[in-house]
């Protein structure tokens, strides 16, 4: 049998993903990056694992993005190839999640402006830094957002990814 | 005119139609300025009795000149004295009642946007400017108009405020932009007439003041609704700031200070002021002023009917001692006092008390601590006036309080004569209020009119309530984006939806999920798909895309004891490796969600949903997690979307698996029915389990996500010997009713227990708890004559029950019949060659064998009462 291919849920919109730079005059630029692995981890004891206790915040541990993303709950990410991501802490519950979102990176000028237009975060440069993440909504589709330095992150589930896109296109048209 | 005009501009005309006729007007203007300018005195009629009617206001409280909109935006009704010019504007008069276009294509289109702020002022008039100058941080002001400034934008600190505020970083200041509502926590929906695209600002402050101003208000007389009849602070706003004479002689009629300044502005500007009627507090410095320019003013007269072809032009006066009089003029300017406008202020709670002085309502206490009034709107510097609602006649119909209804004084006493007391259900008598300006300028009178007729006090009870939106917008405007089929709602797709697509599936929506429906070969319909569909499933192998179906990881070392409480059956004693059918219940003992658990380790357990229960059951579990059972280690994870599932079912199967290649042997002795496997499937790493929804030997093939199709098209090459054929939700939904398997939310309907769905066996009966199992020993959930589940075979074997006939014992021809059911699920079993049901028959199991009928338009079908199973009742081919 050949090897099974993998395919990402934005692969095919792709191409509508990179009008979005042209659509906005650069001012925004997305970037599907797939395949990451994406570990969901509860705990009552936090610290032990180095995680962040600040609500809404995320810092790394081990080479891995460690999202807050509720009073027990967090959100390891690691590149596909790292090592560290499949080898979360020992906690109470760890669960793969790595197929169960898409993620999307935004960088530009225009990203914050474009985000209001679906968000009800207070995105202004001031309040929403790198090191910020929350759980919310984009339109209609529920995400999670992280600001990794200049870029930011978007995890939808992979069902909404087409609609997001499509939201996207419209918001920036 | 030489003096005023500040707010337009001269040397910029527009062009603009209205009612077919092509006239010329300034930038600054609004529809209603420029029309005045022309000369257009009746902008449309009353809709009602189809009375002329002229411009009234100069704000959103205008009440007469109504107009639809139709370029270069679609506007269906809206008030001339709220349409800022541009050029090309095409506009109509409107009887008070607009019609929406039945081509929606043109509706305007609309941006959103979310905003956070420290201080958002609603109002840039004076208070406004002022409270936006003292607020630090991100602050907006928002202001209605094209222009700052409230009512009096000439005002030479209007400029200075609004010069300060444009240089700071951190203030914006936008206008044409009205406040729509406010509510809880500094929410604020802001609606900007922007063009082409509309837009609607979120916006959360941290501190709201709100400086919405006054309305001016009118004074009921005989025929006061004549074009010509105007508020004594619009005609000033139109002389001053639009350098507009809404007419040449003028009288006018004043209960406080406000309306001989009018007067005197109008004077000033050069309009011939025949006569000022003033029945207000005394003003003596103001009446001195007006004599001393020779203009007449009568103390204790007052209007008592206006004269006029269409327009105004005679005004008749009753002095104090009945003497009476009649003056040649083309305007009547009426100044009856202030209200303040606290529409928003009231929409969030805030109170209101009646001020004897200024004979009006204003807030009283504090609302809530993120929010502040100011200014007019909040009562301060409104003029003292004697209160003065209407003229006193034998004949009060055509005193009108509410123009946009055509309601009179008369309306409103007799709705009290036939004693409606409350302000509320006089509204509702007269539709006084229900106009698109929701009583602004009809309301405080409504209520004077009732308190007096119930010989209260003036304040007794105040206007009804304004609800948002504050001035009309468009649906399409609040739509924004979210419209048309990709973005009114979400559609959700599965990762092997391409596929399906490009087959020519049609879809099913399950919840927001699209699902195949069937695949049609060639020209087929829908019941010869699923035939063969179904032959094929039964006879070789069909597979199906199951990755819909929820799925919830449960971890931690009270899982086990958690699953135990939340499923009817015991999930604690389930050996990892195997899985068990489970019944969820609500509180009240009804079926709620099914679906299978499987132990994939000691504290570690997959529970699976109906596709359309999945974020219920979620939400469901995690209820009882933190507030009832926090004490419970245990963690629910959402892994819908994690795992494609691909659900193959058909006696050829395991040989399709066995080509696809399994790192485990999946033979029935190695690989028994409810269990699962972990291992590789064509060389990846996937969960099998072995699981039927069909009745037949299948396999349920979960992979990540990003490998479902892959996986599907592998599995559809290595089958492809075995003639595999893709099946969709129809078949599936015939397959398992053959099967008598139950679907939630189709044969149950949230009033069915697991007993009467004849489940018992599902239900333990040991002492140990699980929600919903007090109400299974209600007195109502065990009555033996409840509905329960039966199979139903229709006498005529092709004969099609359709889903939610009622059934009855013997068609009497009489309606109504006595009705003991009614059929949940119908279908043609290609299997079975003939027409199957399952239905939900009043002590259903104790009918099996007898006749039943279901009385239809032109025919009524009967159908024999049978177990709720059809085909391989004894099980036999679910291991192949």
């Amino acid at each position: 049998m050949a090897d099974l291919r993998m395919q990402s849920p934005v692969a095919d919109r792709a191409a509508d993903v990179a009008k979005i730079a042209e659509l906005t005059g650069g001012a925004v630029q997305i970037a599907e990056v797939a395949f990451l692995q994406q570990i969901d981890v509860r705990t009552r004891t936090p610290e032990s694992f180095r995680l962040p206790t600040d609500p809404n915040t995320w810092h790394d541990v081990d080479g891995s993005d460690a999202l807050w993303l509720g009073p027990d709950e967090w959100l390891l990410v690691a590149d596909p190839a790292a090592d560290h991501g499949a080898t979360a802490p020992d906690a109470e519950s760890v669960v793969d999640v790595g197929a169960n979102r898409a993620v999307l990176d935004l960088i530009g000028p225009g990203v914050r402006d474009l985000l209001s237009k679906g968000c009800s975060l207070d995105l202004h440069a001031m309040r929403w830094r790198d090191g910020a993440c929350a759980q919310t909504m984009l339109a209609k589709a529920p995400v999670i957002l992280q600001q990794r330095e200049e870029v930011t992150r978007v995890f939808v589930r992979p069902s909404f990814a087409d609609y997001l896109v499509d939201w996207l296109l419209a918001a920036c048209g | 005119m030489d003096v005023g005009g500040s707010g337009v501009d001269r040397d910029s005309s527009l062009g603009f139609t209205f009612d077919g006729t092509d006239y010329l007007g300034l930038a600054g203007d609004t529809l209603a300025s420029a029309l005045l300018a022309n000369g257009v005195d009746v902008v449309g009629a009353s809709p009602i009795l189809g009375r002329p009617r002229g411009v009234v206001s100069a704000g959103v409280e205008e009440a007469g000149a109504m107009v639809e909109v139709g370029a270069p935006w679609l506007d269906p009704i809206v008030p001339a004295t709220a349409v800022e010019l541009v050029d090309g504007l095409v506009a109509m008069g409107r009887p008070g009642v607009g019609v929406l276009p039945a081509d929606a294509t043109g509706a305007q289109a609309a941006d959103h946007r979310h905003l956070h702020v420290e201080t958002l002022v609603v109002g840039g008039g004076i208070a406004g400017l002022r409270a936006a100058r003292e607020a630090t941080g991100r602050v907006l002001v928002v202001d209605e108009r094209h222009h700052v400034g409230g009512i009096s934008p000439w005002s030479t600190e209007i400029e200075d405020l609004t010069a300060e505020l444009v240089t700071r970083d951190e203030t914006a200041l936008i206008t044409r932009a009205t406040a729509l509502g406010v509510y809880d926590d500094g929410y604020v929906v802001i609606y900007e007439r922007a063009q082409p695209v509309a837009r609607v600002h979120h916006v959360r402050a941290a501190r709201v003041v709100l400086a919405t101003g006054a309305h001016e208000r009118p004074i009921a007389f005989a025929d006061n609704d004549r074009p010509g009849v105007m508020l004594a602070s619009a005609a000033r706003t139109y002389v001053e700031w639009f350098g507009v004479r809404p007419g040449n002689r003028a009288v006018v009629f004043s209960n406080g200070r406000s309306g001989l300044e009018s007067a005197m502005a109008l004077h000033e500007a050069g309009v011939e002021i025949a006569v000022v009627l003033d029945v207000g507090p005394a003003s003596q410095p103001h009446r001195d002023r007006l004599r001393e320019a020779g203009v007449e003013v009568r103390e204790g007269w007052a209007v008592a009917g206006t004269e006029g072809e269409s327009r105004l032009s005679a005004v008749h006066v009753a002095g104090p001692g009945g003497e009476s009089e009649t003056f040649d003029a083309d305007l009547l300017l009426v100044a009856g006092g202030w209200n303040p406008a606290v529409q928003l202020w009231r929409g969030i709670n805030g109170g209101l008390r009646y001020d004897d002085a200024t004979a009006c309502f204003v807030p009283d206490g504090a609302g809530p601590p993120w929010l502040e009034i100011t200014g007019a709107a909040a009562g301060e510097g409104i003029d003292p006036v004697t209160p003065y609602w209407y003229a006193p006649a034998e004949d009060l119909s055509h005193h009108y309080v509410d123009l946009q209804r055509d309601s009179t004084v008369a309306d409103v006493l007799a709705a009290t004569d036939r004693r409606l007391r409350s302000t509320e259900h006089v509204k509702r008598e007269t539709y006084i209020g229900t106009a698109i300006d929701q009583g602004r300028t009809s309301g405080v009178l409504t209520a004077a009119i009732v308190n007096g007729a119930q010989g209260a006090g003036p304040g007794a009870q105040g206007p009804t309530n304004a609800r948002p939106p504050y001035t009309p917008v468009p649906f399409s405007v609040l739509a924004g984006l979210d419209r048309g089929p990709k973005l009114l709602d979400p559609i959700r797709t599965t990762p092997i939806h391409r596929w399906h697509q490009e087959r020519d599936a049609p879809f099913e929506n399950v919840g927001q999920w699209k699902r195949p429906w069937y695949f049609p070969l060639g020209n087929e319909d829908l019941p010869a798909a699923v035939h063969r569909e179904c032959l094929a499933v039964r006879n070789e192998v069909g597979v199906m895309d199951a990755s819909t179906l929820g799925k919830i990881e449960i971890v931690g070392p009270d899982a086990a004891r958690f699953l135990d409480r939340v499923y009817t059956d015991r999930m604690s004693t389930l050996s990892v490796g195997s899985i068990r059918y489970g019944l969820m219940l609500g509180l009240d003992g009804m079926v709620f969600d099914d679906g299978v658990v499987m132990r994939l380790a000691e504290n570690r357990f997959l529970a699976t949903t109906t596709t359309g229960g999945a974020a219920r059951v979620l939400d469901h579990m995690e209820e009882w997690l933190q507030t009832e059972w926090p004490d419970l280690r245990a963690h629910c994870t959402s892994v819908t979307e994690q795992w494609s599932t691909i659900a193959m079912n058909g006696p050829a199967s395991r040989r399709v698996l066995e080509a696809l290649g399994t790192s485990f042997p999946v033979d029935a002795p190695s690989f028994p029915f409810m269990t699962w496997r972990e291992g590789e499937v064509a060389g990846i790493a996937a969960r099998v389990a072995r699981v039927s929804f069909s009745g037949e030997l299948a396999y349920e093939i979960n992979v990540p996500g990003w490998y479902g199709v892959s996986t599907w098209e592998a599995l559809m090459d290595a089958g492809a010997a075995h003639g595999i054929t893709p099946y969709g939700t129809e078949s599936m939904h015939v397959l398992r009713a053959e099967k008598g398997f139950v679907i939630v939310g189709q044969d149950t309907d949230g009033t069915v227990t697991p007993h009467d769905l004849g489940m018992s066996w599902l239900v333990r009966k040991d002492d140990s708890d699980f929600i919903g199992k007090r109400s299974l020993r209600r007195s109502d959930t065990i009555r033996p004559d409840r509905k329960q589940l039966v199979g139903l075979l229709p006498v005529e074997p092709d004969q099609l029950l359709p889903e939610g006939a009622q059934l009855v014992e013997r068609d009497t021809g009489v309606i109504p019949m006595a009705m003991v059911g009614h059929v949940t699920s119908s279908y043609a079993s290609p299997i079975l060659g003939r027409t199957i049901a399952l239905a939900m028959v009043e002590s259903g199991r104790a009918r099996h064998g007898q006749m039943l009928h279901a009385p239809l338009l032109g025919a009524t079908i009967a159908a024999e009462v049978t177990a709720p199973i059809f085909y391989d009742a004894e099980g036999a081919r679910r291991d192949g």
